[in-house]
């Protein structure tokens, strides 16, 4: 794949516009204590189950609590969180996926079956076996989540590695008399580095999901912290008397979750010459 | 114009009379010369101010930029040119196989006096591999490697020449043999994967020639292949050539396989032709500068260890419009002349054109 | 003469996974075969064969690319197999390589100034030394300094070749593998490329290992020839006994299949039968015994002739001169 100086624009329409809901989600959760407009845990009684109005722009739940505010924080928790995870399977999977991509061989081997036993497990179970050694809590849940996708992100870099490993530049570092720590994460990686952002976007919103659905469970955050997927749990009791506070993290999960896909897949196209769209000639013979 | 209808042997009849080694060129002259009389006007194909242009990543690339050239009837016309030129972008747009959206052509092409870009879809479906075949230079890749080679050539005739299966099977057998595929029957049933190279090239002329077209196009048909394996494929495409009367259109960027089994050559450069000739008087007395470069660039046998000759330069800008010679920039005489307007087109003997201004 | 490089019978089997080789013998691939030749210092030592003739991996095995699976290499009497990981980083520095494709020899995220830059660091040059000797470079393969900050995918094929012949001499090294260095390339550029290897050559010094396919490179270039075929070298000859009086019916075959030079000339041409039998299933006599137009009988189907002397350091192997 060769790419050219001028080589088709990055930012394309769907690009740009994840690209804004994207930052305006990052932006919005991570500094939450600016723009939320008030404590997301003030009980407020004689404010309960309010529709929105100025002063509560997405209404109140039971206890009278900002639903706008517990939104902001809330996705603030389940970002980092999923962030996080993905962190981990970063800092484990990606050094021994290639690693094993480029020396294959006997570790190779050894290392891709754990992974497939690892893979064999469902997450849910993991998650509460986590939680039964280290108790309810975000930290429980991100770590089993996060080991969960270490075999999924240390098996691509395996493949991107063993693609980069065929090719003459790196027979030619070799050749110069390069050590394989400096062949692997100084040219290797490097090369990889774009299909792994595109794979990481993604599992990103997958993490968002996963740990909204252990919250959801009762097994990841605890109240009263807000997080999306407890927020969730909370409001379906009561979506008859406030849809508002199911229905509102439900939608920022979709949107955050639709966002990174799509941004993904922007990158991917971007890095696939073929996939790319080309302008066409006017209709000719 | 006339265009004459030639009358070629029938495939079967004559396969095994012949066994022909490689001829010299001036034979190939004159049973073209029997073929297709000089006072006739007669051309299989014709080629008039073809422009191809592309879109690409990185804007429309002027693949091709406006190029003249006839086929007789019978003949071997050698395309000679470094990657870059054009040939192949040229090969393919004779039977319009580029992406349509993408491409973007101009000019005439004539087949038998038709016109290919005035040609309906389904005429089109007829014509190729009907009356053109084509063969790449990658034969791994041109053929589906989940099916017996055997099958694939007899697909072809199932479709384009309506055959049963049973009749199918036969003359693929005898496609193979033709091509020298031996024992045809046992090859019939063999996978891609189970194929030299060599072989598979013979399988893609087997299909190529398997509805008896009366144009081979062959795109670097020995360029993936070893030299003794070249030499046998070279071998065949002109006993192809001679039985079938078929002729063909031969792309590649060596003078050697030119010399080999070339009736005629046309040296491209930058997606326009510089000269055109019989090949043994473009051999001998090249008239343009890039010919004469080109020509000096290949080391000889024999030639000791003095120092080989190179072209310094680099090719023009292939995203660029240009009207005057393309070669002036790297040219040793290049004069004033040069930098103004197109190149003139100029006779140098029978049949010997070169476009230059000097 | 000095002999600055040696093989001896060196071998590189594979073992063969894919179905192709089920019920072939015991499955190993024989990609070289027992090769042994020596390189005199300061000359250029051609190594021709067809694909799948192992002339590749020869090279590969001895830069230690790959591991042999037995035979030895000597380089200045040191063997190379044997000596330890010291003394095989400083070996490394006197043996580079330049490989067939250029467009992929470079890393595509550096730029060729940081490519080369980084050579020189990593084998702790000072930074002074390098920016000379890379500048004293960019001068011997005539490209202007303001290329060393382009990408890889913005040069041409020919500067490309250059910068890698630039590359392999940052480090000052005695002996060069050139593996199909000029077969990616245009004519009109393959002769620069040439040239400009050679004029390093004799500048330098350098003892060059040259591995083609291209008969006409091969004839220009080297000083010796070696032919191989399967995996085994069939003759060994100073250049113009080999391309004037060969002696092994494969050498001649392989000379003769090149094309001619010009339409008229004539040219016998010995048109092998088949192609080169399977690496995995070699004939068990001579390797070429299957194919060759000479073949004498049991002789050559039942042993494995050897490397016998035919003329002034020529040598062909080959039941013909036993």
């Amino acid at each position: 794949m060769r790419r050219g100086r001028n080589s088709g624009a990055f930012f394309t329409a769907p690009i740009l516009i994840t690209g804004v809901i994207l930052t305006a989600v990052a932006v919005l959760t991570f500094f939450a204590p600016v723009f939320a407009p008030m404590d997301p845990n003030r009980v407020a009684l004689s404010e309960s189950l309010e529709p929105p109005s100025l002063r509560h722009l997405l209404g109140t739940d039971q206890t009278g609590r900002d639903i706008f505010s517990r939104l902001l924080y809330g996705g603030r928790t389940a970002v980092q969180n999923a962030v996080m995870v993905v962190g981990i399977s970063i800092a484990a999977g990606i050094p021994i996926g290639l690693a094993c991509g480029y020396y294959g061989g006997l570790l190779d081997a050894l290392v891709m079956r754990c992974w497939d036993i690892l893979l064999a497990f469902p997450s849910l179970l993991l998650g509460f076996l986590f939680v039964s050694a280290f108790g309810r809590g975000s930290v429980a849940t991100v770590l089993a989540l996060g080991i969960i996708y270490i075999p999924m992100i240390s098996k691509l870099s395996r493949s991107l590695a063993m693609t980069e490993k065929s090719k003459v530049y790196v027979e030619s570092a070799k050749s110069l008399g390069y050590s394989d720590f400096r062949i692997i994460f100084r040219h290797i990686l490097p090369n990889c580095l774009a299909t792994l952002l595109a794979e990481l976007t993604l599992d990103v919103g997958y993490a968002i999901i996963g740990l909204a659905s252990l919250s959801f469970l009762g097994l990841g955050v605890q109240p009263p912290t807000s997080d999306w997927g407890t927020m969730l749990q909370e409001g379906v009791a009561l979506l008859r008397q406030n849809p508002l506070m199911s229905l509102s993290p439900g939608f920022a999960i979709v949107l955050t979750v639709i966002s990174l896909n799509v941004f993904s897949d922007g990158i991917q196209a971007y890095l696939d010459i073929d996939q790319r769209k080309l302008p066409r000639f006017e209709a000719c013979e | 114009m006339r265009t004459v209808q030639i009358p070629y042997t029938m495939f079967s009849e004559d396969r095994r009379s012949s066994q022909g080694g490689l001829g010299g060129a001036s034979e190939g002259a004159q049973r073209l010369n029997e073929l297709c009389p000089p006072e006739l006007e007669c051309l299989l194909l014709d080629i008039q101010g073809l422009r191809v242009d592309l879109m690409t990543a990185r804007g429309v690339g002027y693949a091709v930029r406006g190029v003249d050239l006839e086929v007789k009837p019978g003949e071997v016309l050698g395309v000679v040119g470094e990657s870059g030129c054009g040939k192949s972008v040229m090969a393919k747009a004779i039977v319009r196989l580029h992406d349509a959206g993408r491409t973007r052509y101009s000019g005439r092409i004539l087949f038998s006096g038709r016109d290919v870009f005035a040609m309906r879809e389904k005429e089109l479906e007829a014509f190729r591999g009907g009356e053109t075949g084509m063969i790449f230079q990658d034969p791994q890749s041109a053929l589906n490697p989940i099916l017996p080679v055997g099958e694939q050539i007899a697909e072809t005739l199932r479709v384009k020449r309506g055959f049963s299966w049973k009749q199918a099977r036969q003359e693929t057998c005898e496609l193979l043999e033709a091509v020298e595929i031996f024992p045809a029957e046992a090859r019939y049933a063999q996978y891609p994967f189970e194929m030299s190279g060599g072989m598979l090239q013979r399988v893609m002329i087997a299909m190529a020639v398997s509805c008896k077209p009366k144009l081979l196009i062959a795109d670097e048909p020995t360029t993936a292949l070893d030299v003794t394996i070249q030499a046998q494929i070279l071998d065949l495409l002109r006993r192809l050539n001679r039985q079938l009367g078929m002729s063909i259109l031969l792309i590649t960027h060596n003078f050697g396989v030119v010399a080999e089994i070339c009736d005629r050559v046309a040296v491209m450069y930058a997606g326009r032709v510089v000269e055109c000739g019989g090949v043994v008087d473009v051999f001998d007395a090249p008239a343009h500068p890039y010919t004469q470069a080109l020509l000096n660039c290949v080391p000889k046998s024999g030639g000791g260890k003095n120092v080989l000759r190179s072209i310094p330069g680099t090719l023009p800008d292939l995203y660029q419009k240009f009207d005057q010679c393309l070669f002036a920039e790297r040219c040793p005489h290049a004069g004033d002349a040069c930098g103004a307007g197109a190149p003139k087109r100029e006779g140098r003997g029978e049949g010997h054109v070169v476009y230059c201004s000097l | 003469m000095t002999v600055l490089l040696k093989t001896e019978n060196l071998k590189k089997y594979y073992r063969a996974k894919n179905h192709k080789a089920a019920g072939k013998k015991n499955g190993l691939l024989r990609a070289v075969d027992g090769v042994s030749f020596e390189i005199e210092k300061g000359t250029v030592f051609g190594v021709v064969g067809e694909s799948g003739s192992g002339k590749s991996t020869i090279g590969r095995c001895i830069l230690n690319l790959t591991r042999p699976t037995a035979g030895n290499t000597f380089y200045e009497g040191v063997n190379l197999g044997a000596c330890g990981k010291k003394e095989w980083a400083a070996l490394q520095r006197k043996m580079q390589v330049i490989f067939q494709n250029p467009y992929s020899s470079f890393n595509p995220l550096m730029t060729i100034g940081q490519s080369l830059q980084e050579v020189g660091r990593v084998h702790r040059m000072e930074k002074r030394e390098i920016g000379e000797r890379i500048a004293w470079l960019l001068e011997g393969i005539e490209l202007p300094l303001d290329s060393l900050s382009r990408k890889p995918q913005e040069l041409s094929g020919g500067q490309l070749q250059r910068f890698a012949i630039a590359r392999s001499l940052v480090l000052k090294p005695d002996f060069i593998l050139a593996d199909e260095p000029v077969s990616a390339l245009d004519v009109s550029v393959q002769a620069h490329v040439l040239n400009l290897l050679l004029s390093f050559k004799e500048k330098l010094g350098l003892t060059i290992l040259f591995i083609s396919h291209e008969l006409a490179v091969v004839e220009h270039v080297c000083d010796t020839v070696a032919v191989v075929y399967l995996g085994k070298i069939m003759e060994i000859a100073p250049v113009d006994d080999l391309f004037g009086r060969m002696k092994h019916p494969y050498s001649r075959a392989l000379i003769s299949a090149k094309p001619k030079e010009h339409p008229l000339q004539n040219k016998e041409r010995i048109l092998l039968k088949g192609s080169p039998q399977d690496a995995l299933d070699p004939p068990s006599g001579c390797r070429f015994a299957p194919r060759c137009p000479s073949r004498f009988g049991e002789l050559c189907e039942k042993e494995v002739p050897v490397l016998k002397q035919v003329g002034n350091a020529h040598y062909a192997a080959c039941h013909l001169y036993s």
